[in-house]
């Protein structure tokens, strides 16, 4: 991995401020990833078996009904973070992920994450606060979009 | 038609209740149930020049009387633009007039936008669905003025795409390179090519200084909640942030009580509030 990317991952908001040691556990767990525009990143029901860190570009999250177009649930934007279900049993992704247009991502291993997670307890523990913090703000926001609160009752 | 309205002809201060004749110059159509109208006054009286983010008070004939913002630029005194959704009797009556019909107005009612008090920082337009209407004389002010203030940035959200308003001014608004305008959707289909997900997801990714910033929110409460929550976590002072309350108000100037918040009629003492003013309402459970 490149040292521009090493410096990219370092400052990531998941990642700013871990010890230097801890984060060139994690570059270990690191590759740099490619996906050409309307390129499928993962299926629902696939084996979630990376996160990304998303670089550059937009990635589409969508279910897909039968019968009817796939609905978009949200956006994602450079800078986010594409996925956590790597981090979870059974391992499966529960939503289908395109690249809306060319999009540029660090592809974290999680099984290489998890075992870096296991053998350092420390590291575990602040990453999952980290983690918890990104699902709890999606969490939110999912809770705001069901509210409707732009429908005629509003 | 010729407009009778004369600008040396006098108010009317001593009779607000009394409305005045107006004509539907112009519609247009902005979403399936919302509507733009432009009306001309055609009475003998005018009314008092209108100020951003203040409302008016819409008699359809026989129907009955609601408060809409204006969403006209104030530069433009002798227009008055109102956007309408179709939601009830009398909203439902005013979205039926035809071009040259005639509609009761009275106003204009309420505070307006501290415009002045945001020049030299950066500003923060936050909007959500029907919210934008009260926001666009503030957003023609910032534009009008644009080399008073610093980075401006409209965050706007609404349910789906066939909902967001005046979506030729926002193509425009987003052309510009003095202006940062972002627009979610909270869901769309494949067609849609824009940003998923709730305004309130915009805030943090604005380019501005939140330090020297100040925010405008109008929208469902919920989403000022919620909005107003997310800017102060992007460090704007809550003493920063301006809202717009929308209430039942009725006779517009602080008399019948049916707006009445507390100690405050949002009549008269808003709809514009400093968010300070107006957060222990927000505390209140089904106030």
């Amino acid at each position: 991995m490149s040292e521009v990317l090493a410096k990219q991952l370092s400052e990531h908001p998941i990642f700013h401020g871990l010890p230097f040691v801890t984060v060139s556990e994690i570059i270990e767990c690191a590759t740099e990833k490619t996906f050409s525009r309307q390129s499928t990143i993962f299926f629902e029901g696939d084996s979630a078996r990376y996160c990304y860190i998303i670089l550059s570009g937009s990635v589409e999250l969508s279910i897909h009904t039968q019968n009817k177009d796939p609905i978009v649930v949200q956006t994602l934007h450079g800078g986010d973070v594409l996925g956590w279900s790597w981090l979870f049993p059974p391992f499966i992704w529960h939503f289908d992920a395109i690249a809306k247009e060319k999009i540029n991502t660090i592809r974290l291993n999680g099984e290489c994450i998890r075992k870096n997670c296991q053998d350092h307890p420390e590291l575990g523990y602040e990453l999952m606060i980290r983690f918890s913090h990104l699902i709890q703000e999606r969490l939110n926001a999912a809770r705001l979009q069901l509210v409707d609160m732009y429908g005629k009752s509003s | 038609m010729e407009n009778r309205a004369n600008p040396n002809e006098l108010y009317r201060p001593e009779t607000p209740m009394l409305p005045t004749v107006f004509r539907v110059a112009d519609k247009f159509q902005e979403t399936y149930d919302t509507w733009t109208m432009e009306l001309e006054n055609i009475d003998e009286c005018r009314l008092p020049p209108f100020r951003s983010g203040q409302f008016n008070m819409l008699y359809a004939s026989g129907v009955g009387e609601i408060p809409i913002s204006i969403s006209g630029n104030c530069k433009n005194q002798n227009t008055l633009v109102h956007t309408i959704r179709d939601v009830g009797p009398v909203s439902h009556a005013i979205c039926g007039l035809k071009q040259g019909e005639m509609i009761g107005v009275r106003g204009p009612f309420g505070t307006s936008w501290p415009i002045d008090n945001l020049k030299g920082k950066d500003v923060v337009v936050v909007g959500g669905g029907i919210g934008l209407a009260p926001l666009r004389p503030a957003i023609y002010q910032l534009i009008n003025d644009r080399n008073d203030f610093g980075r401006v940035a409209i965050a706007y959200g609404s349910r789906g795409p066939k909902e967001i308003l005046y979506q030729k001014q926002i193509l425009d608004w987003r052309s510009r390179l003095d202006l940062m305008m972002r627009v979610t959707v909270d869901a769309a289909d494949k067609t849609w090519r824009g940003q998923v997900g709730v305004v309130t997801s915009l805030i943090p990714k604005l380019n501005i200084d939140p330090g020297n910033a100040g925010a405008l929110v109008c929208g469902p409460e919920i989403m000022i909640r919620y909005a107003v929550r997310e800017l102060v976590l992007f460090g704007i002072s809550q003493d920063d942030i301006w809202i717009s309350m929308e209430r039942n108000m009725k006779c517009g100037i602080g008399l019948c009580g049916h707006c009445q918040l507390g100690a405050k009629f949002i009549c008269k003492d808003g709809p514009v509030m400093n968010y300070t003013e107006a957060e222990r309402f927000f505390r209140v459970k089904e106030l």
